[in-house]
């Protein structure tokens, strides 16, 4: 028998062959054990990115402008349609605090951040995230709902026709009676011109309205026609109206009548209004203008409660928190953000009382997880709003997931499917009708590891271009957040599995967004 | 004066962020900034319990340039702790290649733990599509059996 039993350990490979790595796009991985992952995942990457299968280097950064003169709190859009011309207006806006402690507004104009608009209130907190909603950006500090808006309003004007008898007309040779647009330089509403006809005898007498636009006159419209039947009658059409259809009038525009047809046996007396002189009940004519836009910066309503935070859900405005009340919960009026009193119309408010791992647990930060489901988080527990249908009680709140929380307000992001957020552990999670869903598990231990303590600065941003989600958090107790892991979210959608990399080291920063097309 | 979108346009999207010295900064696809990045593999050998030494000879590099430029391929035998450059010198990138380039770089390093890492050394984009090192076995063979 001998030694015929032993026989060398069987080689079932070519080992110089053995890696072949024909991609490099696995992801990184710091938590798990380098013997048993696959080699082609990454332990460290700093700058670079995974593209298309491979890595490269990472992208650059352009700054937009000049310098803020102190902290940029957020950077946001602001978009709002514009009723003179018909389309949308969109600015970048950055929101700053001034040495006294005051919100500043600047606007980007090509290169350049123009037309500093301050607060009259000083913000009681520096971590603010504004919302753009129904023409309104609105945001707020923990004291009070600030907002920005925009827009032209609507200006009441009045003109008379000229006194008496320059105002009147008896037949169709009749020079036409002009009215002279003198109040304002901008019209662009709704006008309607005042006048009597007083008609005598069996006929009818038929008139035409224009306006001269500045270089033509344009009949407006057809004939407006008034008639009788009785031989000796003498019938007054008093405060009759002309609704102009819609033109481009300025200052300096004429608006006319005359009579164009007069039948029969009648005799007509036509009397355009002059309320100043003659004393007639309405002027000649009152129209509405549009005023170049005016920027409003300031509380959002003088009945707007205290909060922490607020967010759009719903066509409302659900404000959370408030130095008053931590714990409150309110809603404003369906479609009418300023309005929050007025209970019967659907605003209204709750406290939330029955935190279940803690009785005082603070509401934090919300945001919609879905058309028709929002979610509030506080620091160990998350509700459910939805939408009662009862006016009276506008917003339904039910406890959703317990012993699991948020700490960091900015960090709340909507994202494709649902709502994402850094638990109070520090694990990135995303928050979806079905639940929380943690998808941080790779770089979770390093984050535990890595002296994070300032949980409030994390910062998160969902850029919509690159299907990427930025998530910022505050390395060794900085003030701010100073190292960024990037989310690919095309691949977890591919394949479910959570892509993370180390984002650009250049990024230490306090506000982040994802906007429209900066310059 | 405000950016003017006409309605039913969708234009793309930035990521913007206000920096600590307090700058309004963006995302910018078309530059880098940075003059570093680099991406650092796993063990390539797999080890396990049984610790077995290899040596790694060769690795080939697919790759594509936005410019003259260069990058370096670096392994470690120690687990990442120093890295060790290429014997035949830095990957250099020429300006006008647009497809996909092939590269060979050379070392001689054995240990149990072989990382490989892409050094990127300067502000030109470049994309590393593939890699293949080439490995030589070598350490002790293990015999075994039974004696009848």
């Amino acid at each position: 028998m001998g030694y015929d039993g032993i026989r060398p350990i069987q080689s079932t490979e070519e080992p110089s062959a053995r890696p072949e790595f024909t991609r490099v796009d696995a992801g990184l991985e710091t938590r798990a054990d380098p013997a048993t992952i696959s080699p082609a995942h990454a332990s460290e990457m700093v700058n670079v990115r995974f593209e298309e299968g491979g890595v490269r280097k990472d992208y650059g950064f352009l700054p937009i402008g000049a310098t803020a003169t102190s902290r940029i709190l957020a950077i946001t859009d602001y978009t709002r349609f514009d009723p003179l011309s018909k389309i949308f207006v969109k600015k970048l806006l950055r929101l700053f605090r001034s040495s006294g402690g005051f919100a500043k507004i600047e606007t980007l104009s090509g290169a350049s951040w123009v037309t500093p608009l301050t607060s009259s209130f000083a913000l009681a907190n520096v971590l603010v995230k504004p919302f753009n909603t129904q023409g309104l950006l609105v945001w707020a500090d923990g004291d009070r709902i600030h907002r920005f808006s925009e827009g032209p309003t609507v200006f009441d004007a009045i003109d008379d026709f000229p006194a008496f008898p320059a105002n009147m007309i008896t037949t169709d040779l009749d020079v036409p009676v002009e009215l002279t647009l003198a109040s304002q330089t901008s019209i662009n509403g709704r006008w309607v011109v005042h006048y009597r006809v007083t008609l005598i005898g069996s006929g009818s007498v038929s008139l035409r309205f224009g306006y001269f636009n500045g270089s033509t006159w344009v009949e407006d419209g057809d004939a407006v026609t008034f008639s009788q039947s009785g031989i000796n009658n003498i019938t007054v059409f008093d405060d009759q109206e002309y609704v102009f259809n819609e033109a481009d009038l300025f200052l300096g525009s004429k608006i006319r009548y005359r009579i164009v047809n007069i039948s029969g046996d009648a005799s007509a007396v036509v009397m355009g209004y002059n309320n100043a002189t003659d004393g007639d009940p309405f002027p000649g004519c009152t129209y509405e203008f549009w005023t170049v836009p005016v920027t409003t910066f300031g509380l959002l309503s003088n009945d707007a409660p205290s909060a922490s935070y607020v967010f759009p859900f719903e066509d409302r405005l659900i404000a959370l928190g408030g130095n008053d009340n931590p714990q409150r919960i309110a809603w404003s009026v369906d479609g009418d953000l300023f309005n929050w009193t007025n209970f019967d119309g659907g605003a209204g408010s709750l406290s939330v009382l029955d935190a279940v791992t803690d009785p005082v647990d603070p509401m934090i930060a919300g945001g919609k997880v879905t058309d028709n489901v929002a979610a509030v988080f506080r620091k160990r527990s998350i509700l459910r709003l939805t939408e009662s249908g009862n006016i009276l009680f506008a917003i339904n709140v039910q406890d959703w997931v317990q012993n699991q929380g948020c700490e960091s307000p900015l960090s709340v992001t909507q994202v494709p499917g649902g709502l994402f957020f850094v638990r109070h552990d520090l694990m990135p999670c995303i928050l979806t009708p079905q639940g929380v869903q943690p998808m941080g598990a790779s770089i979770w231990e390093e984050l535990k590891q890595s002296q994070i303590l300032n949980k409030e600065v994390i910062v998160a941003a969902y850029d919509t271009a690159l299907n990427e989600l930025y998530v910022g958090y505050p390395y060794n107790n900085a003030g701010n957040a100073t190292t960024f892991w990037v989310f690919d979210n095309a691949h977890w959608e591919a394949t479910q599995q959570a892509r993370w990399r180390r984002g650009p080291a250049q990024m230490n920063c306090h506000a982040i967004a994802v906007v429209e097309e900066a310059p | 004066m405000s950016t003017i979108h006409q309605p039913g346009t969708e234009p793309k999207r930035d990521l913007v962020f206000g920096d600590t010295a307090h700058v309004v900064q963006k995302l910018d696809t078309g530059s880098v900034n940075s003059t570093d990045g680099y991406w650092a593999s796993k063990d390539i050998l797999g080890n396990d319990s049984v610790r077995r030494h290899a040596t790694l000879s060769l690795v080939t590099v697919w790759f594509i340039a936005a410019g003259v430029s260069s990058f370096k391929v670096q392994a470690s035998v120690d687990g990442g702790a120093s890295w060790v450059d290429a014997d035949n010198g830095d990957v250099v990138t020429a300006s006008d290649v647009l497809s996909w380039q092939m590269v060979t770089k050379a070392f001689f390093l054995t240990g149990s733990d072989i990382r490989v890492r892409f050094l990127f050394n300067t502000g030109v984009l470049i994309a590393i599509h593939r890699w293949k090192p080439k490995i030589l076995v070598r350490g002790e063979s293990e015999m075994t059996g039974v004696l009848v």
